[in-house]
């Protein structure tokens, strides 16, 4: 199925509602303007057609027919007026400025003559208003102005010696419509074909805006989440606005980046724990041969004399061979992984626990801590052991991190968003250079050269991992490190009984 | 008479390790390479101690302890366990094992259970005499009992027939106020004046909150009173409600 373009859809839907609106109401005002026009043009005729008879009056008061005939021409000549005719009173045309019509009649039953003539008896007063003067045809406006006798029309020639009264006859002009209409036409098209372009302007502006406001940030959200889709969760799409298209670029990018976390730290986890499996059977399998390795070791150094010069070498490979199993078990008490047995705590009490710990072994003498713990802090969910023991490695580093001794920063704080608690270690050590970033949590990587396990960091990852916590590290080098464990505050009523208690 | 020795394990190093640590010792040493030989030798010919592997193709250790006892024999059996398998290995001692001990081991932590176990009678196997305490004890039998205070701590010290078979303890080693100790791990030795090193077995997991001074300056306290004015150290346990299923309450 082809694809639809809410763009397009909009835009046509502006457009259509843009142009209906007003080409209605210029439809009516089209029909107003033109019966307004008409009006005008029926009182005009009407005004010609009374003039012409104040001007024939004396002419046809002397019964001057050529003088009249000769007017009459003159005026249908040079004016826009069609036709001029006189009829007298039963219908008869005596006179009109195209010969040919002269002696035809006029129907009675027909405007104008009908105004008058319905029923039996012509009315003797004819009316006066416009409407009932002026007759529109199909193509031509028609006014008539009665002649009414007067005193003086005793001409025998006219009147046969009848005394005249009432009315006499008619005086009828014609205007032609056609350029009226025409006129009309042309304002119609006119009227219509600015209106086509404004429309159609409106409709390229109505494009451009609505694709710029909503097809650039549509096209980059589409973009994004193909890239998100094909696995690229660095990608970011560009915050072009601060609306509503501004605030879902910025979702989205945060959910990208929430994304990347998560997957961070799902393989981050899954590395751990694939690690700690291949470790446990690294383990088993080393426990025979080294169990072969101490005994042997022990009985060669056993047997050598004392002034014997073997009997240092046969000791190095029984107190390596003893190192190698305690680097098994610190190894395997990693992968055992136990899940944390989880107990509503104060971060307080367990940094002071911790502390009470360190504050007995001679490397940490010339250490200073400094407690930053805010006071309303809440409790978290932890299995306090273990959380001690993520201290506790943090301390360790630190100290290590500052052969000269120096000063250790234990801060304790609601995390920004809800629900978790973050405990920060800062030391001002040496500080972790950029490129082994990435690796610090790995197991057995470790900077000090067999001085440690190696496993510190990926014990307190793994620990903090399994109370669905997390863990980063600031650091620049020479200046220090700061450690951010991230943990859920505790949930359970217990909790909220403690806190009220 | 030397004391005969049947040791069991599958691999052959083992075996040899065995034999290496014990080779001063005036001990008649057989091995078998599976659960199968050995019951075919405790069959043919008795034996006062049993060391064997608990981990084993075919029968393993638990079976043969388990075919031992249906066989009407009473050696004693010492357990050769991996790290990870301690928690089997308590198990063992619950079914009447003397003791265990893990892979891979010095000559010193093989031979020191050794002497305690030829050392102790057989007839006390398991059963170390009942103690009037108001508060419920457990046992890893034959070697440390538990006691909890009033507080939720718990008071942790060897048995009196560790202590017995020790001999005359000379120096103790326990672990600082502090220290984590983790259950079936060794958390303290126990020096006696043969020279002999004994590892000493965390009944509990847990915090050390204190130390008894008194015991740890004057071992005799140990000898004397093992279960009672000679505990080694309270600990707060840390996951107590799993763990003693393993122990043996008496």
């Amino acid at each position: 199925m082809r694809r639809r373009s809410a763009v397009l859809e909009l835009t046509l839907l502006t457009v259509f509602v843009m142009a209906a609106l007003p080409a209605a109401s210029s439809l009516v005002m089209l029909r107003w303007h033109r019966s307004w026009l008409l009006e005008e043009a029926r009182r005009g005729l009407l005004l010609t057609c009374d003039a012409v008879e104040a001007s024939l009056r004396l002419a046809m008061m002397q019964n001057q027919r050529e003088e009249i005939r000769a007017s009459i021409e003159r005026i249908a000549r040079r004016t826009h007026v069609r036709q001029i005719r006189l009829a007298e009173h039963r219908g008869r045309i005596t006179l009109s400025a195209y010969p040919e019509a002269v002696g035809r009649r006029l129907a009675l039953d027909a405007p104008p003559c009908a105004v008058c003539h319905t029923g039996g008896k012509p009315r003797s007063r004819p009316p006066t208003s416009v409407q009932a003067r002026t007759v529109l045809d199909s193509n031509s406006l028609r006014a008539f102005t009665p002649v009414m006798a007067e005193p003086g029309c005793v001409n025998p020639a006219c009147h046969r010696q009848e005394k005249p009264s009432g009315v006499l006859g008619i005086i009828d002009i014609s205007l032609p419509l056609d350029q009226f209409e025409r006129n009309l036409a042309e304002t119609r098209t006119w009227s219509l074909a600015l209106s086509s372009v404004s429309v159609l302007i409106g409709a390229v502006v109505v494009w451009l805006v609505l694709a710029r406001r909503f097809r650039c940030p549509m096209q980059d959200l589409l973009r994004g989440i193909r890239r998100v889709a094909a696995g690229n969760l660095t990608h970011r799409i560009a915050v072009r606005s601060n609306d509503e298209f501004g605030e879902l670029a910025q979702s989205f990018n945060h959910m990208s980046e929430q994304l990347a976390d998560t997957q961070q730290s799902l393989i981050q986890s899954e590395r751990l724990i694939s690690m700690g499996k291949l470790a446990a059977g690294v383990a088993h399998e080393i426990n025979n041969p080294l169990t072969g390795i101490v005994a042997y070791a022990e009985a060669l150094a056993e047997d050598a004399g004392p002034s014997d010069p073997r009997r240092k070498d046969y000791e190095v490979i029984l107190r390596e061979a003893l190192r190698c199993r305690q680097i098994i078990r610190g190894l395997l008490d990693f992968a055992r992984q136990d899940a944390p047995a989880l107990v509503p705590s104060h971060p307080k009490d367990l940094i002071e626990k911790t502390l009470q710990v360190v504050a007995r072994q001679a490397a940490f003498r010339n250490i200073a801590f400094e407690q930053h713990i805010e006071p309303d802090v809440p409790l978290i969910d932890v299995d306090p052991l273990q959380i001690e023991q993520v201290l506790l490695n943090l301390f360790v580093n630190a100290q290590q991190a500052m052969p000269a001794g120096g000063r250790i920063a234990v801060g304790a704080r609601r995390a920004v968003g809800v629900g978790r608690v973050e405990l920060t270690v800062q030391d001002e050590g040496t500080g972790i250079a950029p490129e082994i970033r990435s690796r610090i949590f790995e197991p057995f990587f470790s900077t000090k050269g067999g001085r440690t396990d190696g496993l510190g960091l990926a014990v307190c990852l793994g620990i903090v991992q399994r109370h669905r916590g997390a863990i980063e590290v600031e650091s620049q080098p020479g200046r220090g490190t700061l450690v951010r464990v991230t943990l859920p505050v505790a949930q359970s009523r217990q909790a909220a009984e403690r806190e009220e208690g | 008479m030397p004391e005969r020795v049947l040791v069991v394990d599958d691999e052959e190093v083992v075996l040899d390790a065995v034999r290496k640590a014990l080779r001063h010792d005036d001990l008649e040493i057989d091995a078998a390479q599976s659960g199968a030989g050995a019951l075919g030798l405790l069959a043919s010919r008795p034996y006062d101690l049993v060391i064997t592997d608990l981990m084993m193709p075919g029968v393993d250790g638990l079976g043969l302890l388990q075919r031992i006892r249906e066989m009407d024999l009473h050696p004693q059996t010492i357990m050769i366990t991996g790290y990870p398998t301690i928690q089997t290995a308590l198990r063992a001692k619950r079914l009447g094992a003397f003791e265990y001990v893990t892979k891979p081991f010095t000559g010193q932590e093989l031979r020191s259970v050794v002497v305690r176990a030829l050392r102790t009678p057989r007839a006390a196997e398991g059963s170390p005499a009942p103690v009037e305490s108001s508060a419920p004890v457990w046992y890893i039998p034959n070697h440390a009992w538990v006691r909890f205070e009033p507080d939720g701590s718990a008071r942790v010290g060897v048995a009196s027939v560790f202590a017995a078979a020790a001999g005359l303890i000379v120096n103790t080693k326990v672990p600082a106020a502090g220290d984590l100790v983790e259950q079936g791990r060794a958390c303290a030795l126990i020096l006696a004046s043969d020279a002999v090193e004994h590892s000493v077995y965390s009944p509990l997991s847990g915090r050390v909150l204190e130390i008894n001074q008194a015991a740890i300056d004057d071992p005799r306290l140990i000898q004397s009173s093992p279960e009672q004015a000679g505990w080694l150290f309270r600990l707060l346990p840390t996951n107590a409600d799993k763990e003693l299923p393993d122990l043996v309450r008496r």
